[in-house]
């Protein structure tokens, strides 16, 4: 049977485990509804055209961009943001290794990182650079975050700093 | 978010999805068949489109399902599906191409080959192999080769749904896609070559507003007697297409690096045949 939405819309909405009963529109994306109805101001509002990446949460664990994916789209799905991770091995390894600096694209990242080593990955070069250009960051050159997502995939990196370059 | 009103519907069927869109029509009102979003709610938060309806046709049955190892992939499919799928090679690299991976998370392959924006990779292997596209609308189901329906862009009846692509890949295939910088980014030209019974196809996007399979281009490496540069040369030489003119590139740019890739993918499946 089709669904129809019109307006003022009561939706049950699955975020980190919790039910929220929210009051949509139609028009209404993920990530507005995120932030607007359920105070989840960690994921961000960066370009809200799909390139930075900012704005990505997992939906039912995939990677999702929440600036163009409508919220009745996902009713039914489990919806996960970066509050909903706590002291998790990524974010620590983040924190290891100077992922980020000021940190608005660093949601985004923890995200799809997650998701990477959900499915198994993290320390294949290829897979990671495939993953990781979904996100945008404009301070750290990308190295460390990548080396974040190796260490939490269980790689012994020597410390930053010790490479050959040095 | 949509700067404006909208409805939303989500189809369970094809009958509803259509009978929802021509009671859109009869109400003087615009619809949208809507998959991953990608494309429409941007646009529409850019101010570049309207709509007072969004007919989301994901969870249609006959779109949804997916089976390459057949060669049947409904409209619905995700591209990371597309790309990760291994039956079909040449669409795989295409999808993969598209976007990064996160986007071809949202991204189906009907909203590719039906996109506004002028690149549409996924359309190269229909048109090099002639693939069979299932359609249906308020007329009922039809089956069509991509080629009867293809000018510059697959064309739909008024409120026609693509259902499902049938696709074989029956022979050595080479593709490339050629950026200004980053690998995330529209291509200058993504180029798809396949060798069949011993004659070269050849079809590119990027380079023009549209995908284009070019029969010019084909007899000229075909029936060309020089080097597979010169005969690349010729290729392109040949296309009567208008070649395209941005900040990426211009047009003599872009028919340069049409040539390199075509001249060698030429080399690449010549020697695929001899192997």
């Amino acid at each position: 049977m089709s669904k129809r939405y019109s307006s003022d819309v009561r939706i049950s909405l699955t975020v980190n485990g919790e039910e929220h009963s929210v009051l949509v529109e139609p028009a209404d994306t993920l990530l507005y509804v995120l932030r607007r109805n359920l105070g989840l101001t960690g994921t961000k509002l960066g370009c809200e055209n799909g390139d930075c990446g900012a704005c990505t949460v997992l939906v039912d664990g995939i990677p999702t961009k929440s600036c163009y994916t409508l919220a009745l789209d996902v009713a039914d799905a489990e919806i996960t943001t970066i509050e909903g991770l706590t002291n998790t091995p990524i974010q620590a390894a983040f924190v290891a290794e100077y992922g980020f600096q000021c940190g608005f694209c660093t949601p985004g990242f923890v995200m799809n990182a997650t998701a990477l080593l959900d499915q198994g990955g993290g320390l294949d070069s290829d897979q990671n650079r495939e993953w990781l250009e979904s996100n945008i960051c404009r301070c750290t050159g990308y190295e460390t975050i990548e080396r974040a997502v190796r260490r939490a995939a269980g790689d012994e990196l020597p410390p930053i700093g010790t490479g050959q370059s040095d | 978010m949509i700067p404006f009103d909208v409805e939303y519907i989500q189809a369970s069927s094809l009958e509803d999805a259509v009978a929802a869109w021509a009671e859109t029509k009869e109400q003087g009102k615009s619809a949208r068949y809507f998959g991953g979003g990608t494309e429409l709610v941007t646009a529409a938060r850019d101010g570049k489109l309207t709509f007072n309806r969004l007919i989301d046709v994901k969870r249609v049955p006959e779109l949804a399902r997916c089976d390459p190892e057949h060669g049947a992939l409904g409209a619905a499919t995700r591209l990371t599906t597309v790309r990760e799928q291994t039956a079909l090679p040449l669409l795989a690299r295409c999808a993969g191409g598209i976007a990064d991976r996160t986007v071809r998370n949202s991204i189906t392959l009907g909203g590719n080959l039906l996109s506004m924006l002028p690149y549409r990779e996924t359309a190269l292997p229909l048109l090099l192999f002639d693939a069979t596209l299932e359609l249906y609308g308020p007329n009922g189901h039809r089956t069509v080769a991509a080629s009867e329906i293809y000018n510059k862009r697959f064309v739909l009846a008024s409120g026609e749904l693509l259902v499902a692509v049938h696709l074989a890949e029956p022979a050595p295939t080479y593709y490339e896609r050629i950026t200004k910088d980053a690998r995330v980014d529209y291509p200058l030209a993504t180029v798809a070559l396949a060798l069949v019974e011993g004659s070269v196809r050849v079809a590119f996007t990027g380079a023009c507003g549209y995908p284009v399979r070019s029969d010019a281009a084909e007899a000229a490496v075909n029936e060309g007697s020089g080097s597979a540069a010169e005969r690349a040369g010729e290729a392109v030489a040949a296309v009567t297409d208008r070649f395209w003119e941005d900040i990426r590139g211009g047009a003599e740019y872009r028919k340069a690096r049409l040539v390199g890739a075509i001249a060698r993918g030429l080399v690449a499946l010549e020697d695929a045949e001899h192997e």
